[in-house]
Protein backbone atom coordinates (compact mmCIF):
# COMPACT_ATOMS: atom_id res chain seq x y z
CA UNK A 1 0.00 0.00 0.00
CA UNK A 2 1.66 3.23 -1.09
CA UNK A 3 1.11 6.66 0.48
CA UNK A 4 -1.69 7.61 -1.88
CA UNK A 5 -3.58 4.38 -1.21
CA UNK A 6 -3.04 4.82 2.52
CA UNK A 7 -4.47 8.35 2.39
CA UNK A 8 -7.51 6.91 0.63
CA UNK A 9 -7.94 3.83 2.82
CA UNK A 10 -7.46 5.31 6.28
CA UNK A 11 -10.67 7.36 6.36
CA UNK A 12 -12.57 4.42 4.86
CA UNK A 13 -11.32 2.06 7.57
CA UNK A 14 -12.13 4.68 10.22
CA UNK A 15 -15.64 5.20 8.86
CA UNK A 16 -16.69 1.68 7.94
CA UNK A 17 -14.44 -0.73 9.86
CA UNK A 18 -16.68 -1.00 12.90
CA UNK A 19 -20.08 -1.13 11.15
CA UNK A 20 -18.65 -3.73 8.77
CA UNK A 21 -17.38 -5.75 11.73
CA UNK A 22 -20.82 -5.61 13.38
CA UNK A 23 -22.49 -6.76 10.18
CA UNK A 24 -20.01 -9.59 9.72
CA UNK A 25 -20.29 -10.67 13.36
CA UNK A 26 -24.09 -10.65 13.14
CA UNK A 27 -23.95 -12.85 10.05
CA UNK A 28 -21.32 -15.38 11.16
CA UNK A 29 -21.79 -15.17 14.96
CA UNK A 30 -18.08 -15.33 15.64
CA UNK A 31 -15.93 -12.29 16.47
CA UNK A 32 -12.67 -13.85 15.24
CA UNK A 33 -14.11 -14.81 11.87
CA UNK A 34 -15.84 -11.43 11.63
CA UNK A 35 -12.49 -9.67 12.02
CA UNK A 36 -10.96 -11.93 9.37
CA UNK A 37 -13.83 -11.07 7.04
CA UNK A 38 -13.45 -7.33 7.62
CA UNK A 39 -9.69 -7.43 7.04
CA UNK A 40 -10.13 -9.51 3.89
CA UNK A 41 -12.90 -7.21 2.65
CA UNK A 42 -10.74 -4.10 2.95
CA UNK A 43 -7.87 -5.95 1.30
CA UNK A 44 -10.05 -6.95 -1.66
CA UNK A 45 -11.34 -3.38 -1.90
CA UNK A 46 -7.74 -2.12 -1.96
CA UNK A 47 -6.52 -4.42 -4.71
CA UNK A 48 -9.53 -4.21 -6.99
CA UNK A 49 -9.41 -1.59 -9.72
CA UNK A 50 -13.19 -1.47 -9.75
CA UNK A 51 -13.51 -0.31 -6.12
CA UNK A 52 -15.31 3.05 -6.05
CA UNK A 53 -13.51 5.97 -4.42
CA UNK A 54 -16.63 7.83 -3.38
CA UNK A 55 -17.67 7.12 0.21
CA UNK A 56 -21.24 5.92 -0.04
CA UNK A 57 -20.40 3.82 -3.10
CA UNK A 58 -17.36 2.46 -1.30
CA UNK A 59 -19.53 1.42 1.65
CA UNK A 60 -21.94 -0.37 -0.63
CA UNK A 61 -19.01 -2.13 -2.31
CA UNK A 62 -17.42 -3.07 1.03
CA UNK A 63 -20.65 -4.46 2.48
CA UNK A 64 -21.15 -6.47 -0.69
CA UNK A 65 -17.73 -8.06 -0.15
CA UNK A 66 -18.60 -8.70 3.50
CA UNK A 67 -21.82 -10.47 2.47
CA UNK A 68 -19.93 -12.58 -0.08
CA UNK A 69 -17.27 -13.56 2.45
CA UNK A 70 -19.91 -14.43 5.04
CA UNK A 71 -21.67 -16.59 2.42
CA UNK A 72 -18.35 -18.30 1.60
CA UNK A 73 -17.84 -18.96 5.28
CA UNK A 74 -21.28 -20.54 5.63
CA UNK A 75 -20.71 -22.66 2.51
CA UNK A 76 -17.37 -23.91 3.85
CA UNK A 77 -18.96 -24.70 7.22
CA UNK A 78 -21.76 -26.67 5.59
CA UNK A 79 -19.37 -28.64 3.35
CA UNK A 80 -17.04 -29.35 6.25
CA UNK A 81 -19.83 -30.66 8.42
CA UNK A 82 -21.16 -32.84 5.63
CA UNK A 83 -17.75 -34.45 5.15
CA UNK A 84 -17.63 -35.19 8.89
CA UNK A 85 -13.87 -35.04 9.04
CA UNK A 86 -14.36 -33.58 12.45
CA UNK A 87 -17.23 -33.81 14.93
CA UNK A 88 -19.87 -31.15 15.22
CA UNK A 89 -18.64 -28.32 17.38
CA UNK A 90 -19.78 -28.69 20.96
CA UNK A 91 -21.02 -25.14 20.96
CA UNK A 92 -22.92 -24.03 17.87
CA UNK A 93 -22.25 -20.30 17.55
CA UNK A 94 -25.81 -19.65 16.39
CA UNK A 95 -27.32 -21.55 19.30
CA UNK A 96 -24.95 -19.74 21.61
CA UNK A 97 -26.12 -16.40 20.19
CA UNK A 98 -29.73 -17.43 20.77
CA UNK A 99 -28.94 -18.32 24.36
CA UNK A 100 -27.21 -15.05 25.09
CA UNK A 101 -29.65 -12.63 23.53
CA UNK A 102 -32.77 -11.49 25.35
CA UNK A 103 -35.53 -12.42 22.92
CA UNK A 104 -34.71 -16.12 22.52
CA UNK A 105 -37.95 -16.79 20.69
CA UNK A 106 -37.10 -14.20 18.05
CA UNK A 107 -33.61 -15.66 17.71
CA UNK A 108 -35.10 -19.12 17.16
CA UNK A 109 -37.52 -17.75 14.60
CA UNK A 110 -34.50 -16.42 12.69
CA UNK A 111 -33.57 -20.02 11.86
CA UNK A 112 -36.57 -20.23 9.54
CA UNK A 113 -35.23 -17.43 7.36
CA UNK A 114 -33.29 -18.14 4.20
CA UNK A 115 -29.72 -16.79 4.07
CA UNK A 116 -30.80 -14.03 1.71
CA UNK A 117 -33.74 -13.06 3.92
CA UNK A 118 -31.42 -12.96 6.91
CA UNK A 119 -28.98 -10.71 5.07
CA UNK A 120 -31.75 -8.35 4.05
CA UNK A 121 -33.09 -8.21 7.60
CA UNK A 122 -29.66 -7.47 9.05
CA UNK A 123 -28.93 -4.77 6.49
CA UNK A 124 -32.34 -3.14 6.90
CA UNK A 125 -32.87 -3.35 10.65
CA UNK A 126 -29.42 -3.98 12.12
CA UNK A 127 -27.47 -1.57 9.90
CA UNK A 128 -30.52 0.69 9.45
CA UNK A 129 -29.85 0.88 5.73
CA UNK A 130 -32.59 2.30 3.51
CA UNK A 131 -34.30 -0.15 1.14
CA UNK A 132 -32.47 1.35 -1.83
CA UNK A 133 -29.13 0.76 -0.09
CA UNK A 134 -30.02 -2.80 0.88
CA UNK A 135 -31.01 -3.44 -2.71
CA UNK A 136 -27.74 -1.94 -3.95
CA UNK A 137 -25.61 -4.00 -1.59
CA UNK A 138 -27.45 -7.22 -2.41
CA UNK A 139 -27.57 -6.40 -6.13
CA UNK A 140 -31.30 -6.83 -6.35
CA UNK A 141 -34.06 -4.48 -7.40
CA UNK A 142 -35.72 -2.19 -4.91
CA UNK A 143 -39.02 -4.03 -5.18
CA UNK A 144 -37.39 -7.46 -4.77
CA UNK A 145 -35.67 -6.12 -1.68
CA UNK A 146 -38.95 -4.92 -0.16
CA UNK A 147 -40.61 -8.25 -0.92
CA UNK A 148 -37.68 -10.11 0.63
CA UNK A 149 -37.83 -8.07 3.84
CA UNK A 150 -41.58 -8.33 4.19
CA UNK A 151 -41.58 -12.05 3.48
CA UNK A 152 -38.97 -12.42 6.21
CA UNK A 153 -41.07 -10.38 8.64
CA UNK A 154 -44.09 -12.54 7.85
CA UNK A 155 -42.03 -15.68 8.49
CA UNK A 156 -40.82 -14.32 11.80
CA UNK A 157 -44.35 -13.45 12.86
CA UNK A 158 -45.55 -16.93 11.93
CA UNK A 159 -42.94 -18.49 14.23
CA UNK A 160 -43.48 -16.24 17.23
CA UNK A 161 -45.92 -17.69 19.69
CA UNK A 162 -45.77 -15.02 22.38
CA UNK A 163 -48.28 -12.28 21.57
CA UNK A 164 -46.41 -9.14 20.63
CA UNK A 165 -48.32 -6.94 23.07
CA UNK A 166 -47.33 -9.14 26.01
CA UNK A 167 -43.80 -9.35 24.72
CA UNK A 168 -43.45 -5.60 24.42
CA UNK A 169 -44.28 -5.14 28.08
CA UNK A 170 -41.46 -7.43 29.07
CA UNK A 171 -38.83 -5.89 26.79
CA UNK B 1 -45.09 -1.21 3.58
CA UNK B 2 -45.67 -2.23 7.17
CA UNK B 3 -47.15 -5.68 6.84
CA UNK B 4 -45.82 -6.76 10.23
CA UNK B 5 -45.49 -3.69 12.44
CA UNK B 6 -45.61 -5.70 15.69
CA UNK B 7 -42.88 -8.03 14.51
CA UNK B 8 -40.82 -5.12 13.25
CA UNK B 9 -40.82 -3.41 16.64
CA UNK B 10 -39.85 -6.60 18.37
CA UNK B 11 -37.22 -7.38 15.77
CA UNK B 12 -35.62 -3.94 16.16
CA UNK B 13 -35.43 -4.43 19.93
CA UNK B 14 -33.91 -7.87 19.45
CA UNK B 15 -31.31 -6.63 16.99
CA UNK B 16 -30.47 -3.66 19.22
CA UNK B 17 -29.76 -6.17 22.01
CA UNK B 18 -27.65 -8.23 19.63
CA UNK B 19 -25.72 -5.14 18.55
CA UNK B 20 -24.92 -4.46 22.20
CA UNK B 21 -23.26 -7.85 22.48
CA UNK B 22 -21.01 -7.26 19.46
CA UNK B 23 -18.01 -5.26 20.52
CA UNK B 24 -15.34 -4.76 17.87
CA UNK B 25 -11.76 -4.93 19.17
CA UNK B 26 -10.62 -1.52 20.45
CA UNK B 27 -7.77 -1.42 17.93
CA UNK B 28 -9.74 -2.82 14.98
CA UNK B 29 -8.81 0.04 12.63
CA UNK B 30 -5.10 -0.31 13.44
CA UNK B 31 -5.27 -4.06 12.85
CA UNK B 32 -6.97 -3.67 9.51
CA UNK B 33 -4.47 -1.04 8.36
CA UNK B 34 -1.57 -3.22 9.54
CA UNK B 35 -2.95 -6.12 7.52
CA UNK B 36 -3.20 -3.90 4.45
CA UNK B 37 0.39 -2.74 4.94
CA UNK B 38 1.71 -6.25 5.55
CA UNK B 39 -0.10 -7.74 2.58
CA UNK B 40 2.08 -5.65 0.26
CA UNK B 41 -1.04 -5.26 -1.81
CA UNK B 42 -1.20 -2.94 -4.73
CA UNK B 43 -4.00 -2.45 -7.16
CA UNK B 44 -4.04 -5.31 -9.63
CA UNK B 45 -1.01 -4.87 -11.90
CA UNK B 46 -1.09 -5.68 -15.60
CA UNK B 47 2.50 -5.65 -16.77
CA UNK B 48 4.95 -2.88 -17.57
CA UNK B 49 4.42 -2.80 -21.34
CA UNK B 50 0.68 -2.62 -21.05
CA UNK B 51 0.91 0.13 -18.44
CA UNK B 52 3.27 2.14 -20.67
CA UNK B 53 0.90 1.79 -23.60
CA UNK B 54 -1.99 2.83 -21.39
CA UNK B 55 -0.05 5.88 -20.16
CA UNK B 56 0.79 6.89 -23.75
CA UNK B 57 -2.83 6.51 -24.78
CA UNK B 58 -3.94 8.63 -21.82
CA UNK B 59 -1.46 11.39 -22.71
CA UNK B 60 -2.71 11.46 -26.29
CA UNK B 61 -6.31 11.46 -25.15
CA UNK B 62 -5.70 14.29 -22.65
CA UNK B 63 -3.90 16.36 -25.26
CA UNK B 64 -6.75 15.87 -27.72
CA UNK B 65 -9.32 16.70 -25.07
CA UNK B 66 -7.47 19.86 -24.04
CA UNK B 67 -7.24 20.96 -27.67
CA UNK B 68 -10.92 20.28 -28.24
CA UNK B 69 -12.01 22.11 -25.08
CA UNK B 70 -9.81 25.10 -25.94
CA UNK B 71 -11.40 25.34 -29.39
CA UNK B 72 -14.89 24.94 -27.94
CA UNK B 73 -14.28 27.69 -25.37
CA UNK B 74 -12.90 29.99 -28.07
CA UNK B 75 -16.07 29.65 -30.15
CA UNK B 76 -19.06 28.98 -27.91
CA UNK B 77 -18.81 29.36 -24.12
CA UNK B 78 -20.97 26.48 -22.98
CA UNK B 79 -21.69 24.46 -19.86
CA UNK B 80 -18.35 22.86 -19.08
CA UNK B 81 -18.54 20.90 -15.83
CA UNK B 82 -15.77 21.69 -13.34
CA UNK B 83 -13.82 18.95 -11.63
CA UNK B 84 -14.57 18.19 -7.97
CA UNK B 85 -11.19 19.49 -6.88
CA UNK B 86 -11.62 22.96 -8.38
CA UNK B 87 -11.10 25.63 -5.73
CA UNK B 88 -13.66 28.31 -5.11
CA UNK B 89 -12.82 31.80 -6.20
CA UNK B 90 -16.12 33.43 -5.43
CA UNK B 91 -15.30 35.07 -2.12
CA UNK B 92 -11.81 36.06 -1.04
CA UNK B 93 -12.48 34.82 2.49
CA UNK B 94 -14.21 31.57 1.45
CA UNK B 95 -12.63 28.28 2.54
CA UNK B 96 -11.08 26.25 -0.27
CA UNK B 97 -13.39 23.50 -1.44
CA UNK B 98 -12.42 20.16 0.00
CA UNK B 99 -13.53 16.66 -0.91
CA UNK B 100 -16.31 15.22 1.24
CA UNK B 101 -15.03 13.15 4.14
CA UNK B 102 -16.55 11.23 7.08
CA UNK B 103 -17.17 13.26 10.22
CA UNK B 104 -15.14 12.38 13.28
CA UNK B 105 -17.02 11.29 16.41
CA UNK B 106 -16.63 14.77 17.90
CA UNK B 107 -17.77 16.52 14.75
CA UNK B 108 -20.75 14.17 14.50
CA UNK B 109 -21.70 14.82 18.14
CA UNK B 110 -21.54 18.59 17.51
CA UNK B 111 -23.71 18.25 14.40
CA UNK B 112 -26.30 16.17 16.24
CA UNK B 113 -26.43 18.59 19.18
CA UNK B 114 -27.49 21.38 16.82
CA UNK B 115 -29.26 19.48 14.06
CA UNK B 116 -31.36 16.94 15.92
CA UNK B 117 -33.58 19.25 18.02
CA UNK B 118 -34.09 21.54 15.01
CA UNK B 119 -34.97 18.60 12.77
CA UNK B 120 -37.43 17.30 15.37
CA UNK B 121 -39.07 20.73 15.51
CA UNK B 122 -39.35 20.89 11.72
CA UNK B 123 -40.79 17.37 11.53
CA UNK B 124 -43.07 17.90 14.54
CA UNK B 125 -41.88 14.76 16.31
CA UNK B 126 -39.83 14.06 19.41
CA UNK B 127 -36.62 12.22 20.18
CA UNK B 128 -36.80 8.41 20.18
CA UNK B 129 -34.50 8.18 23.19
CA UNK B 130 -33.72 4.53 23.73
CA UNK B 131 -36.67 3.35 21.61
CA UNK B 132 -37.00 2.97 17.84
CA UNK B 133 -39.59 4.51 15.55
CA UNK B 134 -42.55 2.21 15.05
CA UNK B 135 -46.27 2.14 14.38
CA UNK B 136 -48.00 4.61 16.68
CA UNK B 137 -44.62 5.82 17.85
CA UNK B 138 -43.18 8.27 15.35
CA UNK B 139 -39.98 9.81 16.61
CA UNK B 140 -36.58 10.90 15.34
CA UNK B 141 -33.59 8.62 15.68
CA UNK B 142 -30.03 9.62 14.78
CA UNK B 143 -28.29 6.67 13.16
CA UNK B 144 -24.66 7.09 14.10
CA UNK B 145 -21.51 8.73 12.85
CA UNK B 146 -20.79 6.28 10.03
CA UNK B 147 -23.01 8.14 7.54
CA UNK B 148 -22.15 11.67 8.66
CA UNK B 149 -20.28 13.56 5.94
CA UNK B 150 -18.47 16.88 6.02
CA UNK B 151 -18.07 19.04 2.94
CA UNK B 152 -16.83 22.63 2.96
CA UNK B 153 -18.32 24.69 5.80
CA UNK B 154 -21.24 22.26 5.71
CA UNK B 155 -22.21 18.68 6.48
CA UNK B 156 -25.05 16.23 6.88
CA UNK B 157 -25.96 13.21 8.98
CA UNK B 158 -28.37 10.26 8.78
CA UNK B 159 -31.47 9.76 10.90
CA UNK B 160 -34.82 8.06 10.60
CA UNK B 161 -38.44 8.46 11.52
CA UNK B 162 -41.18 5.87 11.26
CA UNK B 163 -41.33 4.60 7.71
CA UNK B 164 -38.53 6.62 6.16
CA UNK B 165 -34.90 7.62 6.32
CA UNK B 166 -33.95 11.24 6.99
CA UNK B 167 -30.92 13.44 6.24
CA UNK B 168 -30.17 16.52 8.31
CA UNK B 169 -28.18 19.31 6.61
CA UNK B 170 -26.11 21.92 8.42
CA UNK B 171 -23.67 24.70 7.69
CA UNK B 172 -20.62 25.64 9.74
CA UNK B 173 -18.75 28.84 10.53
CA UNK B 174 -16.52 30.19 13.27
CA UNK B 175 -19.48 30.16 15.67
CA UNK B 176 -20.12 26.45 15.09
CA UNK B 177 -22.85 24.44 13.37
CA UNK B 178 -26.15 25.90 12.15
CA UNK B 179 -29.20 23.94 11.08
CA UNK B 180 -30.32 24.21 7.45
CA UNK B 181 -32.87 21.55 6.64
CA UNK B 182 -34.12 17.99 7.20
CA UNK B 183 -35.54 15.73 4.51
CA UNK B 184 -37.19 12.36 5.01
CA UNK B 185 -38.27 10.01 2.22
CA UNK B 186 -38.59 6.33 1.38
CA UNK B 187 -37.50 6.72 -2.22
CA UNK B 188 -34.47 8.56 -3.58
CA UNK B 189 -34.96 11.81 -5.44
CA UNK B 190 -35.46 14.44 -2.77
CA UNK B 191 -32.46 13.82 -0.55
CA UNK B 192 -29.26 15.23 -2.02
CA UNK B 193 -26.11 13.48 -0.82
CA UNK B 194 -22.79 12.58 -2.27
CA UNK B 195 -22.72 9.59 -4.56
CA UNK B 196 -26.47 9.42 -5.09
CA UNK B 197 -28.85 10.35 -7.89
CA UNK B 198 -31.27 13.15 -7.23
CA UNK B 199 -34.06 14.92 -9.10
CA UNK B 200 -34.22 18.63 -9.86
CA UNK B 201 -37.30 20.04 -8.16
CA UNK B 202 -38.19 23.55 -9.32
CA UNK B 203 -40.85 25.34 -11.30
CA UNK B 204 -39.18 25.99 -14.64
CA UNK B 205 -35.46 25.27 -14.57
CA UNK B 206 -32.65 25.42 -12.02
CA UNK B 207 -29.37 27.22 -12.66
CA UNK B 208 -26.16 25.24 -12.81
CA UNK B 209 -23.11 27.33 -11.96
CA UNK B 210 -19.41 26.96 -12.68
CA UNK B 211 -18.65 27.50 -8.98
CA UNK B 212 -20.75 27.48 -5.81
CA UNK B 213 -22.11 30.96 -5.06
CA UNK B 214 -24.81 33.33 -6.28
CA UNK B 215 -22.47 35.57 -8.28
CA UNK B 216 -20.72 32.85 -10.27
CA UNK B 217 -21.13 32.06 -13.95
CA UNK B 218 -24.33 30.25 -14.94
CA UNK B 219 -23.44 27.43 -17.31
CA UNK B 220 -26.78 25.68 -17.74
CA UNK B 221 -30.38 25.58 -16.59
CA UNK B 222 -31.77 22.11 -15.90
CA UNK B 223 -35.53 21.61 -16.22
CA UNK B 224 -37.69 20.32 -13.40
CA UNK B 225 -37.53 16.53 -13.09
CA UNK B 226 -34.01 16.14 -14.50
CA UNK B 227 -32.14 13.26 -12.84
CA UNK B 228 -28.66 14.31 -11.75
CA UNK B 229 -25.83 12.53 -9.97
CA UNK B 230 -24.31 14.30 -6.96
CA UNK B 231 -20.53 13.90 -6.77
CA UNK B 232 -19.45 16.68 -4.43
CA UNK B 233 -20.52 19.05 -1.67
CA UNK B 234 -22.12 20.20 0.40
CA UNK B 235 -20.42 23.59 0.21
CA UNK B 236 -21.82 26.58 2.09
CA UNK B 237 -21.55 29.82 0.08
CA UNK B 238 -23.62 33.03 0.06
CA UNK B 239 -25.97 31.68 2.70
CA UNK B 240 -26.81 28.53 0.73
CA UNK B 241 -25.74 24.91 0.45
CA UNK B 242 -24.40 23.82 -2.96
CA UNK B 243 -23.94 20.39 -4.52
CA UNK B 244 -21.64 19.42 -7.38
CA UNK B 245 -23.46 17.51 -10.12
CA UNK B 246 -21.60 15.09 -12.35
CA UNK B 247 -20.84 16.55 -15.77
CA UNK B 248 -22.80 19.72 -14.98
CA UNK B 249 -21.60 22.07 -12.24
CA UNK B 250 -22.94 23.39 -8.95
CA UNK B 251 -26.59 23.60 -7.99
CA UNK B 252 -28.17 25.13 -4.93
CA UNK B 253 -29.61 22.75 -2.32
CA UNK B 254 -33.14 24.21 -2.50
CA UNK B 255 -33.45 23.10 -6.14
CA UNK B 256 -32.56 19.51 -5.27
CA UNK B 257 -35.00 18.86 -2.45
CA UNK B 258 -38.57 17.92 -3.06
CA UNK B 259 -41.45 15.96 -1.67
CA UNK B 260 -42.64 16.10 1.90
CA UNK B 261 -40.23 16.32 4.81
Amino acid sequence: MDGREQAWMEPMVAAFGRPAFQLAAALVKDAGIAEEIVQEAFLRALVSRRTPREMSEFRRWLYRIVLNLAREHHRRQTRWRRLRFRPEPALDPEREAERRIGDAEMAKAFRYLSPREREAIYLRFFQDAAYEEVAGIMRISDSTCRVLVHRALDKLRAHLTTPSDQKRETL
Amino acid sequence: MNASPDVETRLRAHLAAERETIQPPADLEARVLRRLQESDATRTGTGVVRQLLLAAALVLFAAGLAFGVARLRATTPGPIGPSPSVSATTTPTASPITSPRPATATEYADMVTVGKPAAERQLGIGDCGSTSPGPGHDCFLDLGASDAILGTDAGYFHGSRFGSGCWVYLDHDAAGWHYVDVRCAQAPGSLPRVGMDDIVNVSGCANVRAQPGLQTQIVACLPNGTTVHVIGGPVFRDGKLWWLLQGQGWMVHDSLVGGGA
